[in-house]
């Protein structure tokens, strides 16, 4: 097995025989011309079974490997072709741990990403002494009937929704994405977060189409409130982001978009929502909220020691 | 929520270990760590038990630190969740995991080091609280499948192996002594070079161990013990506690066949699964993988005084 820096042609090659997880596909990484580490994973010196990829650059002369902006992990996907049980689980340390050694090969200043959580074996960096870490997101299984998923809700949450519906709210699929990219600016602004305003303009107007992408926006007369703006696959849809207007605030608003985005998602026939990450206390109870079951994944993080005391003061928890 | 000690002798501790518990919990296997071992109990409002943890502590060099028990995987971290709507469920959780995470805090340890059973998922209230939370890995394998089923999740490797002890006249034979099961258990603690707690281990093999809560297996060639294995059980687990093989006498495959007898034995007894405790050694990991179980996240805790903490970023950067 091999792990070696491909280019995007050769992703496209191998996801056009394939069907992929949406933050796996081509469209999705070809948004990220620039400082993107894209790594194949190879069975045979030309026989590429996977891949990941990575935001890598360096700043103030210390080389880093990070997620990419607004994906929740490093994309990884590969084959396992072993039937056998104790195989596949060998085959899945095998791409690990050639992962892990490509990675500290590199002697990067900084790493901190996140593998997907349908992988849990992180071992391989655990050996290498990365340091992995536990993280978390809400998954909601979209099979019951649509009462069932509304019985499962908080009562807060639903009262809410009767609220939004009292006050007369309207949430509609939304398609001008300006709208949405307003709300979401505003809310960044308002959390005193950095945006990339670039790379938002290009998931909403390049990467977005009818197949991959939907937002809801919820409205008082015809003023824009609240939204929420959704990617997905065949299985799974994944809330990217979403926000509301601090200055028409309606604490019903936000509800009814994503609540609106978790029923468009199991009309599409997808099986399962997933809110996208959950590790402030304020989103998680948010998020819980909604009645879906907190999954674990894991983060991988390596930082050489001055490098680990510097972010430790920065970033606590962390680090 | 409070958490005061509990006496594990009263009836409320015992239902609760029946309602809930594993072997890890059980008043007999509590009672072997005597006065190293911290057992609470988490009750609601109304005072009532509703769940309960353990730790041990050691003092260092004056350093105080708060670890999992010696020979235990976890903290016994159990409880009784009323919650019948899934938000509502997870939400008492993490009220759950917030008090123990408050009330290990309020210990003042210099250091902790804490392992949490499988089943407890969500470490939020950890981090949230400054903890570092990363996962460890176990194998468990399902006994409720066929014999044949279970020999064919293994590797081939493995089944050569067991197929070359049987072949060699390699004989299981279960024991009631443990002399044997001690002394291949320190043979193998000290070729890995960790450290073994004998008053710990002595405690399980003398105190602890009896028909009903244990089996130890060994494999002979020609009369001599050549590799052992010792589990202990509760009602439907039995984790494989101790196992090696004799320096003085190996057999290839012997170590493999006294391990699948273990499982087999499990099964028969009704159990429904075998868990291998633990494979975060990358040659033990090896082994056990081979039989074919799934590789099961267990999440662990650990935090240290600021102290403290530059040297440990040095031993396990890792954790630290």
């Amino acid at each position: 097995m091999l792990v070696k820096e491909i280019n995007t042609e050769l992703l496209n090659s191998f996801t056009a025989k394939e069907t992929v997880p949406v933050f796996s596909s081509f469209n999705w990484v070809k948004l990220f011309s620039e400082k993107l580490l894209l790594l194949g994973i190879f069975e045979e010196e030309d026989k590429l079974i996977g891949y990941c990829y990575f935001f890598s650059a360096k700043k103030n002369n210390l080389s880093y490997l990070i997620n990419t902006p607004y994906t929740p992990h490093c994309g990884l996907h590969y084959l396992n072709p072993s039937k056998n049980k104790s195989k596949k689980t060998s085959f899945d340390k095998k791409v690990m741990t050639h992962l892990a050694e490509y990675i500290e090969a590199h002697k990067f200043h900084f790493v901190d990403f996140s593998i997907p959580s349908t992988y849990v074996d992180t071992q391989a960096f655990y050996w290498k002494k990365f340091s992995v870490n536990t993280r978390y997101t809400y998954h909601l299984d979209l099979s019951p009937t649509e009462e069932e998923l509304y019985a499962n809700i908080s009562s807060e949450k639903r009262k809410s929704l009767k609220r939004a519906e009292k006050d007369q709210l309207s949430t509609v699929l939304c398609t001008d994405y300006d709208e949405i990219k307003k709300l979401v600016t505003k809310t960044f602004d308002r959390k005193q977060k950095k945006i990339n305003e670039a790379l938002l303009d290009k998931i909403l107007t390049k990467f977005a189409e009818p197949q991959n992408c939907f937002a809801f926006i919820t409205k008082d007369g015809t003023k824009p409130i609240a939204c929420a703006f959704c990617v997905y696959d065949l299985y799974c849809c994944y809330y990217l982001f979403g926000g509301y207007d601090p200055q028409n605030r309606h604490h019903g608003a936000g509800v009814s978009s994503m609540w609106n985005c978790i029923l468009y998602a199991k009309r599409k026939g997808i099986k399962t929502f997933d809110f996208e990450g959950s590790m402030l206390p304020e989103v998680e109870k948010y998020f819980r909220e909604f009645g879906g079951a907190l999954i674990p994944y894991y983060t991988i993080q390596k930082a050489s020691l001055p490098v680990k005391i510097g972010l430790g003061l920065i970033k606590r928890k962390a680090f | 929520m409070l958490i005061e000690p509990v006496n594990i002798q009263e009836q409320q501790y015992s239902e609760l270990v029946s309602a809930c518990g594993t072997v890890f919990n059980s008043v007999k296997w509590l009672e072997m760590y005597e006065n190293s071992l911290s057992t609470y109990g988490i009750f609601n409002d109304n005072k009532e038990l509703i769940g309960a943890f353990n730790y041990y502590t050691v003092n260092r060099f004056g350093i105080k630190i708060i670890k999992t028990p010696p020979f235990s995987p976890h903290i016994g971290l159990i409880f009784m969740n009323p919650a019948q709507q899934a938000h509502q469920r997870n939400t008492f959780v993490k009220k759950i995991n917030q008090c123990v995470a408050e009330f290990l805090l309020r210990q003042h340890a210099a250091i902790y080091f804490l392992a949490l059973p499988a089943y407890i998922t969500d470490t939020q209230s950890f981090h949230w609280l400054k903890f570092n939370v990363s996962p460890n890995y176990t194998y468990q394998l399902n006994l409720n499948l066929s014999e044949n089923e279970l020999s064919g999740l293994m590797s081939d490797k493995k089944r050569n192996s067991i197929k070359k002890a049987l072949k060699d006249n390699v004989l299981i034979e279960q024991v009631s002594d443990y002399t044997e099961i001690k002394k291949i258990a320190g043979q193998t603690y000290l070729r890995k070079s960790k450290k073994l707690n004998e008053t710990i281990l002595n405690a399980i093999l003398n105190k602890f161990a009896h028909t009903g809560n244990c089996f130890a297996l060994v494999a002979r060639l020609n009369n001599k013990v050549t590799a052992m294995s010792f589990c202990i059980y509760d009602t439907t687990t039995a984790y494989y506690l101790l196992g090696g093989y004799n320096p003085e006498n190996k057999h290839n495959g012997s170590g493999a066949l006294v391990l699948y007898s273990s499982i087999l034995h499990a099964k028969k007894a009704g159990l429904t699964c075998f868990d291998f405790e633990g494979s975060m050694l990358p040659e033990v990991e090896e082994n056990f993988r081979e039989f074919g179980g799934d590789l099961t996240p267990y999440q662990t805790l650990s935090k240290a005084g600021n102290l403290y903490k530059l040297p440990l970023k040095l031993i396990k950067p890792q954790l630290f």
